[in-house]
């Protein structure tokens, strides 16, 4: 897993925390505000009913000591505001005992509408006592006794405790129960909280153990490599970006392992260049000798041969043909001699200007000239390494180039690469295919307009999409360790471009590549500029 | 003839009164109930539990309804003062404080004339009343007090 899902994993169970906690926070809010109402409620009916047993209290006492006191005098019974002041102290007991219904919980209603219902006879009997007090006090008194004082009994007596012992009860169970829920609610909280902080101390141990520890590994990586130790390889599993950079990493110090390497062969080509040099130059003297005693020859012996055509009566004419025979073939074999010394000639110059491994100046060059040549001493070199090597070269080079001002010694060596990659591919597709196959490397030069084209193909296995990304990177190479430094195309394309040109590669794999350099004649004319040649 | 109808109509009614209350006392106040009520007899103690508020219910947890003459009346007089010892006020307090302590729910009714009391008694079962021994009818039953019927030597209520 990345190390950015974990974080993003991390984030989550944080954002799930985050929401427990929140629904928790909710809950314990409704069941506290729910536990709060019951008791709310609980205390309101008791209150009620405290209120409901003292009014009745009040009013049973005022009807006792009514018909007890009052009643001493004889008179004509309550006024109208009188029975009106007692008639609103009982609809407050009605209000009240509504209220009760109201606020009543469904196991007490029934007790509750009983109670109402005893009430309103009470209420009825109490009307009628002091309706008829002191106007007829036989059924005032009556009224009372029979049925009001009974009625009072069981309302106040034994109605309303129950319902003051139930309502105690549930407020008794209603506070019981708010505690519990505070108590539940805190316990959960804590229990939350701490379930969130443990398991936010062990995200972020276990996130943070795995970053450390894998940088950790890098960090010793990095020192180890510092020190020198370019075998060292860092070992990372885990699939996350960690991993991924040890793969970097250890890719890193394998393509310093290969430079490294590549630097000893270049320095070894290098010796070996500084030797060819040598060598070439040695050649060089007497093949002078050669070529210049050759050409001496031919004089000589065109010398020779008038000198013997003015003794021609002399000599027996059998004999005189036989001698021009051997003139004529002593012509061709000298002129063959002096041929071939010029070629060799020719490329001991190309070895040393190539082994001198510095660049030179601009200066007019005859493009189509450099193009042939390199491309045929790319050939020659191929041949004298293998001498089974063989391709076909062809070339179709535009004859109305004008010569142009370039590097010639950096350019022809940007040829020499890329035709020698050609010679190369073609070769190894002829090897495996044998007879089928005929290989061709061709070189091709156009004008234009603006700039000036140059294309080397050949018909070898082309490049895969893959390599031609990467084609002109520095010591990227296709061929067998040790056949190729993985230079040349990363310094022809550096060369190219000093030319404030491009070089690039069309291919169809299997079938063909196709170098394609273009140079802007803007950049080619006679204006000098530096060349920034790579040593 | 007019003068002997008197005398033979008065000599009726005594013998009558007679045949209820033997040898009444005008003086004396008889304690009365209804004639369903299984009480024939009452200590002087029981007397007093009940004026008091003491005893709420009869024997047959019949409740017991007090009723009491309106002040100024002989019957209120003897019974305050011969059976409870206290003056007018001292009775008036002594209930207002029972009701408010809410030691009884019933207090003694207050009765203007004898007529209500016969009433009344003759309507609530367990009532009780006072009403001079003379005066008493003969559908309601007289009480003895500790064994002593009104007009009887050491009656106490007179």
């Amino acid at each position: 897993m990345t190390i950015r899902r974990r974080l993003a994993l991390s984030l989550l169970v944080v954002l799930l925390l985050f929401a427990a906690n929140l629904v928790i926070y909710f809950w314990g809010n409704q069941r506290r505000e729910s536990s709060v109402e019951a008791l709310r409620r609980a205390v309101a009916r008791q209150a009620l009913i405290s209120s409901l047993n003292q009014n009745l209290n009040d009013i049973q006492k005022q009807v006792t000591l009514l018909s007890q006191v009052a009643a001493e005098t004889p008179s004509t019974g309550a006024n109208p505001s009188e029975v009106s002041g007692f008639n609103d102290q009982l609809e407050n007991l009605e209000r009240d005992i509504a209220n009760l219904r109201n606020l009543a919980e469904p196991d007490s209603r029934a007790n509750i509408a009983a109670f109402a219902e005893a009430y309103e006879t009470l209420d009825a009997s109490w009307r009628v006592f002091y309706g008829n007090f002191g106007r007829n006090q036989t059924k005032a008194i009556t009224e009372l006794v029979i049925r009001a004082e009974p009625l009072a009994q069981n309302v106040i007596r034994e109605r309303l405790p129950q319902l003051q012992k139930d309502e105690s009860a549930r407020v008794d169970t209603a506070t019981e129960n708010f505690y519990r829920v505070a108590r539940l609610i805190d316990r959960t909280a804590v229990l939350i909280f701490v379930m969130s902080a443990v398991v936010a101390i062990g995200v972020a141990v276990v996130l943070s153990r795995q970053l450390t520890h894998g940088l950790n590994r890098l960090k010793e990586g990095a020192a180890s490599i510092g020190s020198g130790n370019l075998d060292q390889r860092i070992d990372i599993q885990g699939g996350d970006e960690l991993s991924d950079l040890a793969k970097s990493f250890n890719e890193m110090t394998g393509q310093l392992r290969n430079a490294q390497e590549q630097l000893v062969v270049q320095q070894k080509l290098a010796s070996l260049g500084s030797l060819t040099a040598g060598i070439a130059h040695e050649i060089k003297n007497p093949l002078n000798f050669v070529t210049n005693f050759a050409e001496v020859s031919v004089g000589l012996l065109e010398e020779l041969q008038d000198s013997i055509k003015d003794q021609t009566a002399r000599l027996d004419s059998r004999e005189f043909e036989n001698i021009e025979g051997l003139f004529a073939d002593l012509q061709q074999n000298v002129a063959k001699i002096r041929e071939h010394g010029k070629r060799a000639d020719g490329i001991v110059r190309n070895m040393l200007m190539h082994s001198r491994g510095q660049s030179g100046g601009r200066q007019m060059t005859n493009l189509n000239s450099l193009v042939s040549e390199h491309v045929k001493l790319a050939y020659h070199g191929m041949r004298a390494q293998n001498p089974n090597f063989n391709v076909a070269i062809q070339e179709d080079l535009d004859s109305s180039l004008e010569p142009v001002s370039i590097a010639a010694q950096d350019l022809g060596r940007v040829f020499l690469n890329i035709a020698n990659n050609a010679c190369y591919a073609a070769y190894q597709k002829k090897k495996r295919l044998q007879d089928g196959f005929c290989p061709v490397v061709a070189a091709k030069t156009r004008d234009l307009g603006s700039s000036l084209e140059i294309r080397i193909r050949d018909n070898g296995d082309g490049v895969p999409e893959p390599i031609k990304r990467r084609i002109f990177e520095p010591f990227f190479t296709t061929k067998p360790a040790g056949s190729g430094t993985g230079l040349g195309l990363s310094m022809s394309h550096e060369i190219v471009q000093q030319h404030k040109g491009a070089i690039r590669v069309e291919s169809e794999p299997g079938e063909y590549a196709e170098f394609i350099i273009t140079l802007p004649k803007n950049e080619i004319s006679t204006r000098s500029i530096q060349c920034l040649s790579k040593s | 003839m007019n003068r002997f109808k008197s005398i033979v109509i008065l000599a009726v009614v005594l013998s009558e009164l007679a045949g209820a209350v033997p040898a009444a006392n005008a003086s004396d106040v008889a304690v009365v109930v209804r004639r369903d009520l299984p009480v024939d007899n009452l200590t002087f103690s029981e007397l007093r539990n009940i004026l008091l508020g003491d005893r709420q219910f009869w024997s047959s947890n019949v409740r017991v309804t007090l009723l009491i003459r309106a002040p100024l009346a002989h019957e209120r007089d003897v019974v305050i003062k011969n059976i409870l010892q206290m003056t007018e006020s001292q009775f008036r307090q002594y209930w207002i404080g029972k009701v408010f302590r809410a030691e009884s729910l019933a207090s003694p009714k207050t009765v203007y004339t004898n007529e209500i009391a016969v009433s009344l008694i003759n309507n609530i079962p367990g009532s009780i009343a006072f009403i001079e021994a003379p005066l008493v009818h003969k559908e309601l039953k007289v009480v003895r007090i500790d064994g002593l019927l009104p007009g009887e030597k050491g009656y106490p209520l007179n």
